[in-house]
């Protein structure tokens, strides 16, 4: 196996059937990779080595003996650190939870090891997927493998860093206020929220009922639809093709205002977009600017009906444990004490209707396109520029509404930060989001490179 | 301890009693969700949302989204 062959999962999968690599040698290599980056990125906070070895030669023997499973069979995975996988610790990143073992894996995990993927471990993210960054615990915050010394996004932070770092081809995250394709924006990845309540909940640690969901994240797009395809036992899978498909009669509607009238997206940022945007226009799409309720009504909505989600959670804990949590949690998590019954019920009345709206104008559109994130990320040593960012972003609409949204490469900033877009599509339909993403990452391979870390290891 | 009569004594669900240690987090809490609903009442939507007694018209596709 040379370096940069078989990085993504229909690569590996192909591999395994041609008899060219085995789950063997995937996992090596993943285990390999993580030893030679992890002391300096921080995102494993548990590596199932032992496990992952075994079952990698079960699963040699099986495909070699023509039982393949699945496409995702012998696919090494980890799971942000607030997902079960039976017998592992669930720590959420959190003291609250360190010797918290799981008697079950859930539910999303059951089915990928069903179809034959290999656990490998479990990821930083940032205190029970609220907190953090946080330097007040015992395990310190995932790194950035574009550059280590800025933010990784949040709050599947581990998760966003093992996928960009080749670590491990499929990650699990968690996707509350764009907790997947926060940190798929900031390590240049691919982020799926799908549709809320297509993959199951069970098994993993709640911050919000309302607002959270399970989703992929993966190097490319079609590895990432064939992941959400067994999470949610759907078919988005686009049929492989040599060429780059056309994108004819496709109706984009482009949602700018968000980054250019109720906030201002980084100047790269909205290049990118609009580069982006030039190669679906060439491929055949019909795009024009659609109009929406401002960006800020969102945010504050969905910050409403979060954070008295999440006190709520953890009211207990922190009357017990207090001092246990991370200051970033506390700040965070605390306000919902004193938001009243009355606003939380408007704030999900709210909810609905955006929601109504949203459906409205995606009657006009098969998609819809806008930023994910409005600035490269941080440096962690610029506090005022970290806070400041965790609110510039346009991924609160789409948590409010439901519908799925998709994070995708769209370049890298003269600085060597990823850039990125999103695609949100109708509820049920992800096919069409993951139709123009694929189109994207085929005309503009690109924007889908590996952080130089990856690409130094190949030569 | 002496208090301000503003200052937090605890949650209003009384999980969380203000003692040295917590105390300016309670009151930077309270601050931050004052403003936060502030905020969100001022939204031309939450006024579009609010309903007249017996006037809601829920979107079916909406609630669906749930799933």
């Amino acid at each position: 196996m040379l370096m940069g062959e078989f990085e993504t999962i229909s690569e590996i999968s192909a591999g395994y059937v041609s008899g060219e690599v085995s789950p063997s040698e995937i996992v090596a290599r993943c285990l390999g990779r993580i030893e030679r980056f992890d002391h300096s990125l921080n995102a494993f906070l548990c590596v199932a080595r032992d496990h992952a070895l075994a079952a990698a030669a079960t699963a040699d023997a099986e495909i070699r003996a023509g039982r393949r499973l699945s496409t995702l069979h012998g696919i090494p995975f980890a799971l942000k650190d607030i997902i079960d996988r039976e017998g592992f610790a669930t720590t959420a990143h959190s003291r609250l939870l360190a010797d918290n073992v799981a008697a079950r894996s859930a539910a999303c995990v059951r089915k990928l090891e069903a179809a034959g993927a290999i656990f490998l471990g479990k990821l930083a993210t940032h205190e029970f997927a609220i907190g953090g960054p946080a330097f007040d615990l015992p395990v310190p915050p995932a790194r950035n493998p574009w550059n280590r010394d800025h933010f990784t996004g949040g709050s599947s932070s581990g998760s966003g860093v093992a996928v960009a770092a080749r670590m491990v081809p499929l990650a699990l995250g968690t996707d509350t206020n764009g907790s997947v394709r926060n940190p798929a924006a900031a390590c240049g990845i691919v982020g799926m929220k799908p549709t809320r309540g297509l993959i199951s909940l069970d098994g993993v640690i709640e911050l919000s009922r309302s607002l959270d969901v399970v989703g992929p994240m993966t190097s490319d797009v079609t590895g990432n639809a064939l992941a959400l395809d067994v999470l949610a036992g759907i078919s988005t899978t686009l049929p492989a093709k040599s060429s780059v498909p056309s994108l004819a009669g496709l109706r984009i509607g482009v949602i700018r205002r968000f980054y250019r009238h109720d906030m201002i997206a980084a100047p790269e940022m909205d290049a990118g977009i609009e580069s982006a945007l030039g190669v679906l226009g060439e491929l055949g799409a019909e795009i024009s600017e659609v109009d929406a309720p401002p960006l800020s009504e969102f945010a504050d909505c969905n910050r409403v009906i979060l954070v008295a989600e999440a006190y709520s959670v953890h009211r207990k804990s922190l009357r017990s444990r207090y001092a246990d949590y991370s200051k970033s949690l506390r700040e965070r998590v605390l306000p919902g004490a004193f938001i009243q019954a009355a606003d939380y019920e408007a704030a999900r009345r709210l909810q609905r209707h955006f929601t109504s709206g949203m459906n409205r104008i995606l009657d006009g559109f098969d998609v819809l396109v806008t930023a994910t994130n409005l600035d490269p990320p941080a440096r962690f040593d610029q506090d005022d520029v970290l806070t400041a960012q965790y609110t510039r972003h346009a991924r609160a609409p789409f948590s409010l509404t439901g519908h799925p949204a998709l994070s995708v490469p769209v370049g890298v900033s003269a600085d060597g930060l990823p850039l990125a877009m999103q695609i949100i599509g109708k509820h049920h339909d992800e096919r069409s989001v993951y139709r123009v993403a694929l189109a994207h990452e085929m005309a503009n391979p690109p924007a889908f490179a590996a952080p130089p870390l990856v690409r130094g290891e190949r030569g | 301890m002496t208090r301000d009569r503003d200052d937090v004594m605890a949650t209003p669900d009384g999980y969380l009693v203000a003692t040295p240690a917590n105390s300016a987090e309670l009151q930077a809490a309270r601050e931050h969700a004052a403003e936060l609903v502030a905020r969100f009442r001022k939204g031309r939507g939450y006024r579009e949302s609010e309903p007249e007694f017996g006037m809601m018209r829920p979107d079916r596709r909406a609630s669906g989204a749930d799933g």
